[in-house]
């Protein structure tokens, strides 16, 4: 498509108004047209004003009760979480236990060597634990080194059934996933992972999934991310 | 402390769990939803499911929320939007969820209008001081879920020309929102209204 065709269809795009075959045309267009971007950008900031611009609408009273009654009911546990099948796990099955052990490893020696500080339960200092929303009981604990994570423990996280496990992912600043570390916990619920940033990588959270050990179907779990939590 | 800021931090306690904090959340963006909701869907019970499913999807999935580079209202109102449409249109929601992150990457940081959105009279006067031609598509496209070729077969219209009332209409609206910040009086102020 054109520079000029494609310039004609931002204001339709920005109004949700382009029928689906165009917009993949167009986004095609965008993703080599910063400008177009731009300009799609400005745009949409004024469409979305539209709602604003209505006579507001009083929604019935009762409706905060029920979305905060359903809010409360939707803290479930994982295994309740729809599950799409990934390839090649079987071969991972093992790599968490070897990076939690080393994860475990490097704590122990920054320990012996005072660069960590941990309370009396063995937990570093430095972090928090942070409630998993979507769970019943489950908490992670992520420690730090000079700011950035390098590790996370979990709490009370189920069990997975046997052919599952979980997976964690990184949310970058940029709105990225990625897909990391495969881990199992032991069976009083508690985890422990480590965490090999890139240098140049911002998170804003992590999230875990329950993904099968063996399968077919590429891609993580269909409704991502099931359970998140903050980096910091 | 901007619209973003606030939204930032309420996300920020939803994802620890902070019942308190979806409702405060609530009482600042509920009725905008609900207000969208219904002007799109014209049903009360309608606009209450879509309502009630958006909260639900922030309260889940918060930081997913957190890290949008959009402003908040305007994600707010495009996901509000996208729901209703969705439901009109009996699509599967989650095939909507790859196009929105496309958008939401796209979009500037920090738009220099976003700060007169939260004024409800002067969007509501950049609508009205932009010829009726244009304000009526506007009205078409966002809150009915027409393409521009339905509009224009509505209305009676080239497509093309539809297009250009789309563009005319949002940049007429801009141009008006931006002159309200820079606190200077819109030329077009009285001229065209309704």
């Amino acid at each position: 498509m054109d520079r000029d065709s494609a310039r004609e269809l931002l204001a339709p795009y920005a109004l949700g108004a382009l029928p689906d075959e165009e917009v993949r045309a167009l986004q095609e267009t965008l993703r080599e047209w910063p400008e177009g971007r731009a300009e799609l950008a400005q745009l949409i900031a004024i469409a979305d004003t539209l709602p604003v611009a209505l006579t507001e609408e009083r929604p019935a009273l009762g409706l905060e009760g029920r979305i905060i009654a359903k809010a409360r009911h939707r803290r479930r546990p994982l295994h309740s979480f729809k599950i799409a099948r990934r390839p090649g796990q079987a071969a991972l099955r093992f790599l968490p236990h070897l990076l939690a052990i080393a994860f475990a490893v490097a704590a122990a020696v920054l320990a012996v060597m005072n660069f960590v500080e941990f309370d009396s339960d063995g937990i570093p200092v430095g972090g928090r634990w942070i409630d998993l929303a979507s769970t019943d009981n489950a908490d992670a604990y992520v420690t730090y080194a000079d700011g950035r994570p390098i590790g996370i423990v979990f709490r009370g996280l189920d069990p997975p059934p046997e052919d599952r496990i979980y997976q964690l992912h990184r949310l970058r600043s940029d709105g990225v996933r990625v897909s990391d570390v495969q881990f199992r916990p032991r069976d009083d619920g508690w985890a422990a992972v480590a965490l090999v940033l890139p240098p140049d990588e911002t998170l804003v959270g992590f999230g875990i999934t329950l993904e099968p050990i063996e399968g077919d179907d590429p891609g993580p779990s269909s409704e991502f991310p099931p359970v998140t939590f903050p980096a910091r | 402390m901007t619209d973003r800021d606030v939204a930032a931090r309420l996300l920020q306690r939803i994802t620890e769990g902070d019942e308190e904090a979806l409702r405060i959340l609530w009482r600042e963006y509920g009725r905008l939803a609900y207000t969208s909701a219904f002007r799109i869907l014209d049903r009360e019970d309608r606009a209450e499911d879509v309502v009630q499913e958006l909260f639900i999807r922030i309260w889940k999935n918060a930081v997913a929320f957190h890290s949008t580079r959009a402003g908040f209202h305007t994600w707010f109102s495009r996901v509000v939007r996208n729901l209703c449409v969705d439901m009109i249109r009996r699509k599967d929601p989650i095939e909507r969820a790859g196009a929105i992150a496309d958008v939401e990457r796209w979009l500037s940081f920090s738009d220099p209008v976003e700060s007169t959105i939260a004024n409800r009279f002067t969007v509501r006067d950049a609508f009205l001081q932009i010829p009726v031609t244009q304000s009526r598509v506007l009205e078409m496209a966002y809150f009915e879920g027409l393409t521009y070729w339905e509009i224009a077969e509505r209305l009676g219209v080239p497509p093309n020309t539809v297009k250009s009332r789309m563009r005319l209409g949002l940049w007429g609206m801009r141009r008006y929102l931006e002159e309200m910040r820079l606190g200077e009086p819109s030329p077009a102020q009285g001229a065209g209204r309704r």
